[in-house]
Protein backbone atom coordinates (compact mmCIF):
# COMPACT_ATOMS: atom_id res chain seq x y z
CA UNK A 1 0.00 0.00 0.00
CA UNK A 2 1.40 3.35 -1.01
CA UNK A 3 2.39 5.62 1.83
CA UNK A 4 1.96 8.79 -0.17
CA UNK A 5 -1.24 10.25 -1.52
CA UNK A 6 -1.53 10.98 -5.20
CA UNK A 7 -3.56 14.05 -6.04
CA UNK A 8 -7.28 13.52 -5.51
CA UNK A 9 -8.26 16.28 -7.90
CA UNK A 10 -7.49 17.72 -11.30
CA UNK A 11 -8.34 20.81 -13.32
CA UNK A 12 -8.38 22.30 -16.74
CA UNK A 13 -8.67 25.85 -17.94
CA UNK A 14 -10.33 27.45 -20.91
CA UNK A 15 -10.43 31.01 -22.13
CA UNK A 16 -13.72 32.49 -23.15
CA UNK A 17 -14.80 35.87 -24.46
CA UNK A 18 -15.15 37.28 -20.99
CA UNK A 19 -12.33 35.58 -19.19
CA UNK A 20 -11.32 32.19 -17.90
CA UNK A 21 -13.17 29.08 -16.90
CA UNK A 22 -11.35 26.88 -14.44
CA UNK A 23 -12.96 23.45 -14.19
CA UNK A 24 -12.12 21.47 -11.07
CA UNK A 25 -12.83 17.78 -10.60
CA UNK A 26 -12.48 15.20 -7.86
CA UNK A 27 -12.02 15.74 -4.14
CA UNK A 28 -10.42 18.92 -2.86
CA UNK A 29 -9.36 18.96 0.78
CA UNK A 30 -6.63 20.51 2.90
CA UNK A 31 -3.95 19.01 0.65
CA UNK A 32 -5.29 20.97 -2.31
CA UNK A 33 -5.41 24.44 -0.86
CA UNK A 34 -1.93 25.71 -1.71
CA UNK A 35 -2.10 24.61 -5.33
CA UNK A 36 -5.69 25.83 -5.64
CA UNK A 37 -4.74 29.24 -4.30
CA UNK A 38 -1.92 29.51 -6.84
CA UNK A 39 -4.26 28.44 -9.61
CA UNK A 40 -6.90 30.99 -8.65
CA UNK A 41 -4.37 33.78 -8.16
CA UNK A 42 -2.92 33.08 -11.58
CA UNK A 43 -6.30 33.12 -13.28
CA UNK A 44 -7.32 36.34 -11.53
CA UNK A 45 -4.09 38.00 -12.58
CA UNK A 46 -4.84 37.22 -16.23
CA UNK A 47 -8.55 37.94 -16.51
CA UNK A 48 -11.33 40.30 -15.57
CA UNK A 49 -13.65 37.36 -14.94
CA UNK A 50 -12.86 33.91 -13.61
CA UNK A 51 -15.44 31.16 -13.37
CA UNK A 52 -14.66 28.18 -11.16
CA UNK A 53 -16.81 25.33 -12.38
CA UNK A 54 -17.49 22.74 -9.66
CA UNK A 55 -19.67 20.39 -11.71
CA UNK A 56 -17.31 17.45 -11.20
CA UNK A 57 -16.19 18.19 -7.66
CA UNK A 58 -17.33 15.56 -5.16
CA UNK A 59 -15.83 16.89 -1.92
CA UNK A 60 -14.72 20.18 -0.40
CA UNK A 61 -13.87 21.06 3.17
CA UNK A 62 -13.63 24.27 5.16
CA UNK A 63 -10.04 24.94 4.07
CA UNK A 64 -11.14 24.87 0.43
CA UNK A 65 -14.05 27.18 1.24
CA UNK A 66 -11.54 29.51 2.87
CA UNK A 67 -9.41 29.41 -0.27
CA UNK A 68 -12.38 30.18 -2.53
CA UNK A 69 -13.64 33.05 -0.36
CA UNK A 70 -10.16 34.54 -0.04
CA UNK A 71 -9.67 34.34 -3.80
CA UNK A 72 -13.08 35.92 -4.37
CA UNK A 73 -12.17 38.78 -2.09
CA UNK A 74 -8.70 39.24 -3.60
CA UNK A 75 -10.22 39.22 -7.09
CA UNK A 76 -12.68 41.94 -6.13
CA UNK A 77 -9.80 44.11 -4.96
CA UNK A 78 -8.27 43.67 -8.42
CA UNK A 79 -11.52 44.49 -10.21
CA UNK A 80 -11.87 40.87 -11.24
CA UNK A 81 -15.10 38.96 -10.80
CA UNK A 82 -14.55 35.44 -9.50
CA UNK A 83 -17.60 33.21 -9.36
CA UNK A 84 -18.20 29.60 -8.50
CA UNK A 85 -20.65 27.68 -10.70
CA UNK A 86 -22.51 24.37 -10.74
CA UNK A 87 -21.83 23.02 -7.27
CA UNK A 88 -23.41 19.56 -7.00
CA UNK A 89 -24.86 17.40 -4.28
CA UNK A 90 -22.97 17.55 -1.02
CA UNK A 91 -20.63 20.27 -2.27
CA UNK A 92 -23.62 22.52 -2.93
CA UNK A 93 -25.09 21.62 0.43
CA UNK A 94 -21.91 22.61 2.28
CA UNK A 95 -21.62 25.92 0.41
CA UNK A 96 -25.26 26.66 1.23
CA UNK A 97 -24.94 25.67 4.88
CA UNK A 98 -21.93 27.89 5.42
CA UNK A 99 -23.70 30.81 3.79
CA UNK A 100 -21.09 31.34 1.08
CA UNK A 101 -22.99 30.01 -1.91
CA UNK A 102 -24.71 33.31 -2.58
CA UNK A 103 -21.49 35.26 -2.19
CA UNK A 104 -19.56 33.06 -4.55
CA UNK A 105 -22.12 32.38 -7.26
CA UNK B 1 -22.01 22.35 22.01
CA UNK B 2 -21.01 20.68 25.21
CA UNK B 3 -17.58 21.40 26.63
CA UNK B 4 -15.85 19.18 29.10
CA UNK B 5 -18.80 16.90 29.63
CA UNK B 6 -19.37 13.84 27.58
CA UNK B 7 -16.01 13.09 26.01
CA UNK B 8 -14.16 10.10 27.34
CA UNK B 9 -11.30 11.13 29.57
CA UNK B 10 -8.07 11.00 27.61
CA UNK B 11 -5.63 12.43 30.11
CA UNK B 12 -4.41 9.02 31.14
CA UNK B 13 -3.44 7.95 27.64
CA UNK B 14 0.01 6.50 27.32
CA UNK B 15 2.00 8.15 24.58
CA UNK B 16 0.67 6.85 21.27
CA UNK B 17 -1.60 4.36 23.02
CA UNK B 18 -5.30 3.57 22.90
CA UNK B 19 -7.79 4.07 25.63
CA UNK B 20 -10.01 1.13 26.57
CA UNK B 21 -13.45 1.76 25.08
CA UNK B 22 -16.56 1.68 27.20
CA UNK B 23 -18.10 -1.72 27.78
CA UNK B 24 -20.38 -2.71 24.91
CA UNK B 25 -18.76 -0.38 22.42
CA UNK B 26 -16.93 -1.51 19.35
CA UNK B 27 -13.94 0.31 17.90
CA UNK B 28 -14.33 0.45 14.15
CA UNK B 29 -11.21 2.41 13.32
CA UNK B 30 -8.22 3.67 15.28
CA UNK B 31 -5.38 5.54 13.61
CA UNK B 32 -2.82 8.24 14.12
CA UNK B 33 -2.62 10.95 11.51
CA UNK B 34 -0.49 13.81 10.30
CA UNK B 35 -0.73 16.10 7.25
CA UNK B 36 0.46 13.34 4.93
CA UNK B 37 -2.11 10.78 6.04
CA UNK B 38 -5.20 12.93 6.60
CA UNK B 39 -6.79 12.24 3.23
CA UNK B 40 -6.23 8.51 3.45
CA UNK B 41 -7.78 8.56 6.93
CA UNK B 42 -10.78 10.43 5.61
CA UNK B 43 -11.35 7.64 3.10
CA UNK B 44 -10.97 5.04 5.84
CA UNK B 45 -13.54 6.85 7.98
CA UNK B 46 -15.92 6.93 5.01
CA UNK B 47 -15.58 3.19 4.46
CA UNK B 48 -15.97 2.34 8.13
CA UNK B 49 -18.94 4.67 8.62
CA UNK B 50 -20.65 3.20 5.57
CA UNK B 51 -20.14 -0.32 6.92
CA UNK B 52 -21.64 0.87 10.20
CA UNK B 53 -24.82 1.82 8.39
CA UNK B 54 -24.49 5.50 7.47
CA UNK B 55 -25.52 6.41 3.96
CA UNK B 56 -26.45 9.27 1.69
CA UNK B 57 -26.31 12.77 3.13
CA UNK B 58 -25.77 11.48 6.64
CA UNK B 59 -22.63 9.64 5.59
CA UNK B 60 -21.22 12.56 3.63
CA UNK B 61 -21.99 14.96 6.46
CA UNK B 62 -20.35 12.72 9.04
CA UNK B 63 -17.22 12.14 6.96
CA UNK B 64 -16.74 15.86 6.41
CA UNK B 65 -17.35 16.59 10.07
CA UNK B 66 -14.78 13.98 11.10
CA UNK B 67 -12.30 15.38 8.59
CA UNK B 68 -12.83 18.87 10.01
CA UNK B 69 -11.81 17.55 13.44
CA UNK B 70 -8.71 16.04 11.85
CA UNK B 71 -7.68 19.21 10.05
CA UNK B 72 -8.41 21.24 13.15
CA UNK B 73 -5.94 19.09 15.08
CA UNK B 74 -3.38 19.44 12.30
CA UNK B 75 -3.74 23.19 11.95
CA UNK B 76 -4.31 24.17 15.59
CA UNK B 77 -3.47 21.10 17.65
CA UNK B 78 0.20 20.57 17.02
CA UNK B 79 0.16 19.03 13.55
CA UNK B 80 -0.93 15.49 14.32
CA UNK B 81 -3.37 13.45 16.34
CA UNK B 82 -5.24 10.20 16.71
CA UNK B 83 -8.73 9.35 15.49
CA UNK B 84 -11.03 6.67 16.82
CA UNK B 85 -14.35 5.64 15.39
CA UNK B 86 -16.56 3.74 17.79
CA UNK B 87 -20.07 2.32 17.76
CA UNK B 88 -22.04 1.97 20.94
CA UNK B 89 -25.70 1.22 21.26
CA UNK B 90 -26.70 2.64 17.89
CA UNK B 91 -24.49 5.72 18.14
CA UNK B 92 -21.43 6.25 15.98
CA UNK B 93 -18.77 8.43 17.60
CA UNK B 94 -15.65 9.91 16.06
CA UNK B 95 -13.10 11.16 18.53
CA UNK B 96 -9.92 13.06 17.67
CA UNK B 97 -7.21 13.54 20.25
CA UNK B 98 -4.31 15.93 19.83
CA UNK B 99 -1.42 16.95 22.02
CA UNK B 100 -1.29 20.53 20.92
CA UNK B 101 -1.34 23.80 22.76
CA UNK B 102 -5.07 23.78 23.48
CA UNK B 103 -7.41 26.67 22.83
CA UNK B 104 -8.63 29.79 24.54
CA UNK B 105 -12.14 29.97 23.21
CA UNK B 106 -14.12 27.87 20.83
CA UNK B 107 -15.22 29.65 17.65
CA UNK B 108 -18.42 27.77 16.88
CA UNK B 109 -20.23 30.78 15.50
CA UNK B 110 -20.46 30.82 11.70
CA UNK B 111 -18.29 33.60 10.26
CA UNK B 112 -19.67 36.11 7.76
CA UNK B 113 -19.95 34.91 4.18
CA UNK B 114 -17.00 37.02 3.05
CA UNK B 115 -14.75 35.95 5.90
CA UNK B 116 -12.12 33.51 4.65
CA UNK B 117 -11.73 31.33 7.69
CA UNK B 118 -13.20 29.88 10.85
CA UNK B 119 -15.77 27.41 9.58
CA UNK B 120 -14.16 24.10 10.45
CA UNK B 121 -15.57 23.45 13.90
CA UNK B 122 -18.88 25.03 12.95
CA UNK B 123 -19.17 22.47 10.16
CA UNK B 124 -18.13 19.69 12.52
CA UNK B 125 -20.95 20.64 14.85
CA UNK B 126 -23.53 21.31 12.17
CA UNK B 127 -22.83 18.16 10.15
CA UNK B 128 -21.57 15.77 12.79
CA UNK B 129 -23.77 16.48 15.72
CA UNK B 130 -23.08 16.56 19.44
CA UNK B 131 -19.71 18.26 19.07
CA UNK B 132 -17.89 17.88 22.34
CA UNK B 133 -14.54 19.52 22.92
CA UNK B 134 -12.51 18.81 26.03
CA UNK B 135 -9.39 20.72 26.92
CA UNK B 136 -6.84 18.51 28.67
CA UNK B 137 -3.60 19.56 30.29
CA UNK B 138 -1.71 18.26 27.28
CA UNK B 139 -4.03 18.94 24.39
CA UNK B 140 -7.59 18.72 23.10
CA UNK B 141 -10.10 15.94 22.56
CA UNK B 142 -12.91 16.65 20.10
CA UNK B 143 -15.71 14.29 19.19
CA UNK B 144 -18.90 14.09 17.20
CA UNK B 145 -21.66 11.52 17.45
CA UNK B 146 -24.61 10.50 15.31
CA UNK B 147 -27.41 7.99 15.71
CA UNK B 148 -27.32 5.12 13.25
CA UNK B 149 -30.25 2.90 12.43
CA UNK B 150 -27.88 0.12 11.52
CA UNK B 151 -28.68 -0.33 7.86
CA UNK B 152 -27.28 1.33 4.76
CA UNK B 153 -29.34 4.27 3.53
CA UNK B 154 -30.25 5.09 7.12
CA UNK B 155 -33.33 7.10 7.92
CA UNK B 156 -33.58 10.44 9.70
CA UNK B 157 -30.67 11.24 11.90
CA UNK B 158 -30.91 12.74 15.34
CA UNK B 159 -28.80 15.81 15.91
CA UNK B 160 -28.82 17.32 19.33
CA UNK B 161 -27.15 20.63 19.91
CA UNK B 162 -26.85 22.08 23.36
CA UNK B 163 -26.55 25.77 24.01
CA UNK B 164 -25.10 26.88 20.71
CA UNK B 165 -26.15 30.09 19.06
CA UNK B 166 -25.28 28.89 15.60
CA UNK B 167 -27.21 25.65 15.55
CA UNK B 168 -30.77 24.58 15.44
CA UNK B 169 -32.73 21.94 17.32
CA UNK B 170 -34.29 19.28 15.14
Amino acid sequence: MSTTNGPTWRYDTASTDGGQVLRLAGELDMDATAALRDLLDGAVARSAAVEVDLTEVRFIDSTVITTLVAAHNAAARRACRLTVTNPQGHVRRVLELTGVLRTLT
Amino acid sequence: MIVGGLAAQADDLPAGGCEVPAAGSETLLSASFDPQTATRLRHAVAAAAARAGLGGDQLEDFVLAAYELVTNAIRHGGGAGRLELRRHDGTLTCEVVDRGPGFDGLPVRLPAADSPGGRGLWLAQRLGGNLTVTSRPDGVTASIAVRVTGSPGAAARGVRLAGDAGGEVR
